[in-house]
Parts: structure tokens; C-alpha cells; sequence
């Protein structure tokens, strides 16, 4: 039978003091006593189940890197031992006391210096969550502002939506970590001032759920990228973060057994971290993905050439290119390039007629009208620049659930739409189409 | 308007510089209390550390003795002033209750 264990309590909040003290009497009675606390979790022995009392105290002068306890927190905890309180071997920072007796006065009698001793602790502790959040809402913010301005590039590129969805989910456990603080404090103060302790609050169940959901788009994004060279780049980051995580704590430990002073030990840790950190940084940055997820060339030629619709052209040397161009469980999206090119710099040659599409098939139809309407918005902002363009009045080709087309040429091209039920094509023909040469297009092009 | 620092003393810190009329180790101070009043008063281990630590800050108390770390501390003329003020407070508060209520019965 199992005789130690070792738990992260990580989605207790650090004030959630009460919370913590009742999860640990549990333990007690199920026969898991608390031996000790270190960085890597709380540590429990196996033993006889016990009623046992616990309280949790927080030095806000202890930075971690003491070496020993202080002299303010060896007397501090003279006073508990008077008063029948043992501490258990701890990180300094965190402080957790036991008692077997059956009704021990409580370490904190007077709950105005109960709540005082918490909020000095608190102002150092809650940086980092504030930080998450703001980091959190401004991602989140730029996030809706590319689905808004930029549909199908943000559906297409499921590794971006991803991480935005992390980074969401992270902004609303900081939330859930940082309101019932504030909240507390508040009901707390009122209590205090008649004499009144109230408990502390917490939602470790909720903090515990959306931690299991971050770490579960993590994996999906691992998963995602499995395969391709952001992989290796994600790997890289991921292993080097942790080596250098590693590297900070192994230094720490090793400065504290050497009884080196806070000050010293916390220098030298940082000095280690951000040097090798820095030496590092090279090889993170050659390592880094070239950008997006590197998606294959479709077998084949396009699905709709210029020799399709204008037949053979003398002198025309066509530059075939079928890309698939973006691929995600809702979207996916294939180019075509019949185009021919001229001179040294290789320039789209004006005298021969060039053609591009790109096909939009849809997986999902609830997404259906939104990247429609992301694709017309090339043609609304044309229309925008210039005053005479308008939508052309043409029935659809045959077969084609809906057809879009302005009146003039934009850049050098005759743009159009075709939408089917899970399709949609925009066509860049050179030159205006026919109605017999839309009918090809549409055939070639239908799903 | 907040109330300054020990403008009001509560029980407990009332107590405790009672304790310290006399030179007492801050430890001892823990026994004595409950003591004094019968049980009715008790002063957490951590609460009677930090009112030490704010007593000593505002000079209301000093230390007399250090045998390693047990030390021993005892009232300053501040800390007499301090109490004898939340005593008149008491007293005002008791003279106040005892004169509504005989009005209350004449």
C-alpha cells in the first residue's frame, strides 16, 4: 500500500487559508498526514487517521530564499508551539501549523490582524494573476478584432484559435482567482469591525476545471501542430522554458543548503536564469517556425485553367500552381494559379490573360454566411474606393446557388463569386467572362 | 473618518498591556489573560505576536529582558496613558448605561 503521497493544491487560492486547513483535516481523517511542503507539492505519510487542526500562515517578508527560517518566524512559531500549534516543515513563505488538541485557540484571535497579516501577503501575490489578466484581455481584444475584420484567415488557422481560446480561458481563471479576493476583503473589513472573522472564500472545483481546459488546449495545440516544423519550435520553447525553470529551482536549492543569505541566493538565481536564458536565445530564435503550419501542394493542376475557357494560347507558358492554403475542422481553403510571367523580375505578363481563384469549402454551415460575408467585403471596400463600381445584375450560372460581380475591373481583374451550399469560389480572371465561359468556370468549379 | 490606531483598544489588547503592568514574557502573556478573566478572553498565538510587534512600533510597551529568543516587555508611560483612557471610555460607557436605565425605572 501507497505510504506517501504528493498533491498540487495549486487551484486553492493562496487566501483561501480555510479552504486549504479543511482539505488537510480531511486528509488527517482519512489517514494522510502532512509531513511537509516544498516547491514541488504538499507532501503527505501514511498514518493513523486523526482529528487534527490545521491553520495556514503567510510570512510577507519570506521571499523563499532563506536558507533558514528567520528569527521572527522561529519566535513566531515559539508562540504557536505555547499555545499548543506545531509547524510543519514548510517553505518559509507558506506557514502550515498543526494541532492535536480537541479545541486549540485559534493562532489568529483578533480577525482585524488576521485580515491585515493576509492583504500584506496579498499585495506581492496578486501581481502575477493581474498580469495574466491584462495579458489575457488584450489578447482576447485583438483576438475579436481579427475575427471581425478577418474571418476566414482567423477560422482557417486553427493553431491561432487555439491559443486565443487559451488565453481566454486563462483570463477567466484569473478572474475566478481574483474576485472572491476582493470580495472577501471587503466582507471581511465589515466583519471586522464588529470583532466578526468571516471565512475565507474560494472556488478550487471552478479553478480546477478551467486549469483541466487550459492544459487541454495545450495538448490539442500540440497535437494540431504534430508533424510540422511549429511542433519543433513549440517542443523547443516548452523544453527550454523548463529546463530553465528547472535550472532557477536546482540553484536555489543548492544556494539554501549551502546557507548562502536571502539576498545572495536570490542574485545569483536570477544571474544563473537570465544567462542562460540569453545564451539560449539563438538557438530559440533559429529554431523558431517560419510562420504558419506548412500545408502540402495538392496533387494535380487547378481545378479550372485558362486553357479551359479560352482554349490553347500560342506562346503562353502557363505557371501552374494548387495549393492547399489553410486547412481547420471548419474551413478549408485551396488557391489555383494559371498565370504566365515575363521578363527578368518575372512580371504577371499583361498581354496574356492570367487567372487565380480561391476555393472556400465549408464544414460547418453555422460559419457559412459569415465567411460569405467576409468575402464580399473585398468587393464592399472596392466599392468603397471607387464611387462608380457597383454589383453587376447577372443571373447565376447554371448550378450556382448564388453569383456576385461588380460592374468594372479591379486591378487588372474581372473578380467574381460563385457560392454554393458549402462552396465558395472567388474567381480573378483577367479579362471579363462570358456567360459560356462562366458555365465552364462553374462546372470546373462546382462541389 | 477611519479611527487612528489604538484611539479604541480592543479586548484583547486591552488585556495584553494589562499583562504588562508588571515585566512578563510575551509567551507568559498568553496564560495570564485567560486567567484574569476567567476564561472569558483568549489571545491567539499569532494575534498576541503581532500586537507585540505594534505595541513595540508605537512605543506603548519595551523590552526589558532577551534570554535567546524569550522576551520580556513591560508598559511604557504611553501604553499607561493608552489604558487608562480606554478605562475612562469604559467607565463613561458604564455610567452612561447605568444612568438610562435608573431613569428607565424612576
Amino acid at each position: 500500500m501507497r505510504t506517501k503521497k504528493t498533491e498540487q493544491l495549486i487551484s486553492y487560492p493562496f487566501y483561501h487559508t480555510d479552504g486549504i486547513a479543511r482539505h488537510l483535516e480531511k486528509r488527517a481523517r482519512q489517514g494522510w498526514l502532512l509531513e511537509h511542503t516544498d516547491a514541488l507539492g504538499w507532501h503527505f505519510r501514511r498514518g493513523d487517521p486523526q482529528a487534527l487542526h490545521y491553520t495556514v500562515l503567510y510570512d510577507p517578508k519570506a521571499t523563499g530564499y532563506e536558507p533558514e527560517p528567520t528569527e521572527e518566524q522561529r519566535t513566531l512559531a515559539d508562540f504557536c508551539a505555547h499555545g499548543g500549534w506545531q509547524l510543519l516543515p514548510t517553505t518559509h513563505v507558506t506557514q502550515v501549523y498543526v494541532s492535536d488538541r480537541e479545541a486549540p485557540t485559534p493562532i489568529h484571535t483578533d480577525p482585524v490582524i488576521a485580515l491585515q497579516s493576509l492583504r500584506r501577503f496579498g499585495k506581492k501575490r496578486l501581481l502575477l494573476p493581474w498580469l495574466l489578466l491584462v495579458l489575457s484581455v488584450l489578447t482576447t481584444g485583438l483576438a475579436v478584432h481579427s475575427w471581425r475584420t478577418n474571418f476566414i484567415g482567423s477560422l482557417l488557422d486553427s493553431t491561432v484559435w487555439l491559443s486565443q481560446l487559451s488565453m481566454l480561458v486563462m483570463g477567466i481563471s484569473c478572474l475566478v482567482y481574483l474576485l472572491p479576493w476582493y470580495r472577501y476583503c471587503r466582507k471581511a473589513a465589515r466583519a471586522a469591525e464588529q470583532g466578526d472573522f468571516v471565512s475565507t472564500m474560494g472556488h478550487p472545483y471552478l479553478l480546477q476545471g478551467l486549469m483541466a481546459l487550459f492544459l487541454l488546449l495545450l495538448a490539442w495545440h500540440f497535437v494540431r501542430a504534430w508533424g510540422t516544423d511549429q511542433f519543433a519550435s513549440i517542443a523547443l520553447h516548452a523544453g527550454v522554458y523548463l529546463a530553465l525553470t528547472a535550472l532557477a529551482c536546482a540553484t536555489r536549492a543548492y544556494l539554501k543548503r549551502q546557507k548562502a543569505d536571502a539576498d545572495t541566493n536570490r542574485t545569483t538565481t536570477m544571474a544563473v536564469y537570465l544567462t542562460v536564458a540569453l545564451l539560449m536565445l539563438p538557438f530559440l530564435l533559429a529554431g523558431r517556425s517560419t510562420g504558419g503550419t506548412h500545408l502540402p501542394q495538392l496533387p494535380g493542376p487547378p481545378a479550372l485553367t485558362v486553357e479551359q475557357l479560352l482554349g490553347p494560347v500560342e506562346g503562353r507558358e502557363a505557371q501552374l500552381v494548387h495549393d492547399l492554403w489553410g486547412s481547420s475542422p471548419a474551413l478549408t481553403e485551396i488557391v489555383g494559379y494559371d498565370r504566365c510571367y515575363t521578363g527578368e523580375e518575372m512580371t504577371e505578363d499583361p498581354a496574356q490573360p492570367q487567372l487565380s481563384y480561391t476555393q472556400l469549402d465549408i464544414h460547418w454551415a453555422p460559419v457559412y454566411e459569415a465567411c460569405l460575408r467576409d468575402t464580399l467585403q473585398g468587393f464592399d471596400w472596392a466599392r468603397d474606393d471607387h464611387p462608380g463600381l457597383a454589383y453587376e445584375a447577372r443571373p447565376a450560372p447554371k448550378g450556382v446557388d448564388a453569383f456576385y460581380a461588380l460592374n468594372q475591373p479591379i486591378n487588372d481583374s474581372y473578380p467574381c463569386i460563385l457560392c454554393w451550399e458549402d462552396r465558395i469560389v472567388t474567381l480573378y480572371p483577367s479579362w471579363p467572362l462570358s456567360e459560356a465561359q462562366l458555365s465552364l468556370a462553374a462546372a470546373a468549379l462546382a462541389p | 473618518m477611519p479611527r487612528a490606531k489604538f484611539q479604541t483598544l480592543t479586548e484583547q489588547m486591552f488585556y495584553i498591556l494589562l499583562c504588562l503592568k508588571t515585566e512578563c514574557c510575551g509567551m507568559d502573556v498568553m496564560d495570564r489573560v485567560p486567567e484574569m478573566t476567567d476564561g472569558r478572553v483568549q489571545v491567539g498565538s499569532g494575534t498576541l505576536y503581532n500586537l507585540l510587534e505594534q505595541f513595540l512600533d508605537a512605543e506603548m510597551i519595551e523590552e526589558t529582558r532577551a534570554e535567546g529568543r524569550r522576551r520580556s516587555y513591560i508598559l511604557t508611560e504611553k501604553g499607561r496613558e493608552a489604558l487608562a483612557k480606554e478605562y475612562d471610555r469604559l467607565n463613561i460607557q458604564a455610567a452612561d448605561y447605568r444612568r438610562t436605565f435608573s431613569e428607565e425605572e424612576s
